[in-house]
């Protein structure tokens, strides 16, 4: 992980410094664009999450406390606005299970063999169904790899509830994934509670 | 009694699901552009500060207002009294007083005791007069004399 980025900076850079807000962007923009992403799943959607969560960044920075990284920050808003988009609009599109080869999404890319590229769009489908709080915590975790107490500051949620999440959600999603593979009707699991 | 399972993060791990992060790299290109715009971004205000602003100027606008419309209202050269004004939205005091003695207290209730008691006689003539005439009907019947003869085809004609 790179160095945290110096408070100075992103005073310098909220306040409207070109170069300040140039070096910012240099050192945050690759996470917080793998992060909007891997939430997103679409390459237009995640540079909106990206330019929305700077500028919200920017003017909410006043009020802000120099504790923590400026990048968890970040994170922190750009989960909440993809979940203020996922509670607007439930996907209603399924990951489609026979990709061409040249698959446009690059989630698809790199897929490699056609049973490996049918079980990865089964799973983000499963994923894609499960509700905001722990749809986001599944992403966090295993597609972005933030461990659970950092979900939590992000989820305004417990540890504990977190894990409780991903358990629950790690099991919906094999079974979904198994019966869309399998052709069968999706089982007819609880939701993780929220 | 059973513990509530509580997995640790090792647990949870899923090479599957860990796939999901691949492929999220941002292009050059696009990288490029988005420094670029976020370097370039006007800055704006907060959000709360700059309601408050707006909300601000306008009331030391209005105040504004109001005070150079009183500073410059041109000054009457002969004030109206409160008395004129009264008059002029009620009407001259002397019209207001009564120009002939009050009524009587009866008057003023309504109609005079002869003139309630005629309308209530009249009002009860009609209903009277129907019972009355229903009464005297029946009596008249009994103590009238027949002035005709019986009709034919009655039961006198056995006797022809």
């Amino acid at each position: 992980m790179a160095d945290a980025l110096p408070w100075d900076t992103v005073r310098m850079a909220a306040r409207g410094d070109p170069a300040a807000r140039r070096d910012l962007a240099e050192r945050t923009l690759d996470d917080l664009w793998r992060l909007a992403m891997r939430l997103t799943r679409r390459r237009q959607e995640a540079e909106s999450v990206v330019q929305e969560t700077y500028a919200r960044a920017f003017a909410a920075l006043d009020g802000l406390e120099p504790n923590g990284r400026f990048e968890g920050y970040l994170a922190r808003i750009a989960t909440n606005l993809v979940l203020e988009r996922w509670r607007k609009h439930r996907p209603t599109e399924p990951v489609p299970t026979d990709l061409p080869d040249e698959a446009s999404e690059p989630w698809q890319q790199v897929a490699r063999d056609e049973d490996d590229r049918r079980r990865l769009a089964a799973v983000w489908q499963a994923v894609g169904e499960l509700d905001p709080k722990p749809r986001a915590a599944v992403l966090l975790f295993y597609a972005h790899g933030e461990a659970c107490e950092a979900i939590g500051r992000i989820l305004d949620a417990p540890a504990g509830t977190v894990k409780t999440w991903l358990h629950r959600s790690r099991n919906r999603i094999r079974q979904r994934a198994d019966a869309l593979l399998t052709g069968q009707s999706a089982p007819a699991s609880p939701q993780p509670e929220t | 009694m059973t513990r509530p399972y509580d997995p640790t993060e090792s647990d949870l791990r899923d090479p599957m699901l860990e796939r999901l992060g691949e492929g999220a790299e941002v292009p050059a290109d696009r990288r490029r552009a988005l420094v670029d715009a976020i370097a370039g971004a006007p800055t704006p205000l907060p959000r709360r500060r700059r309601r408050r602003g707006v909300w601000w100027i306008a009331a030391a606008a209005a105040a504004a207002a109001v005070v150079v419309g009183v500073a410059l209202w041109p000054a009457r050269p002969d004030p109206i009294p409160p008395t004129a004004l009264l008059g002029d939205l009620l009407g001259p005091l002397p019209n207001l007083a009564p120009s002939e003695p009050a009524p009587a207290e009866s008057e003023q209730r309504g109609l005079p005791t002869s003139g309630a008691l005629d309308a209530v006689w009249q009002d009860l003539e009609g209903p009277l007069a129907i019972v009355v005439q229903a009464v005297e009907a029946p009596r008249a019947v009994f103590n009238e004399e027949p002035s005709a003869p019986a009709p034919a085809g009655g039961p006198d004609r056995k006797e022809n």
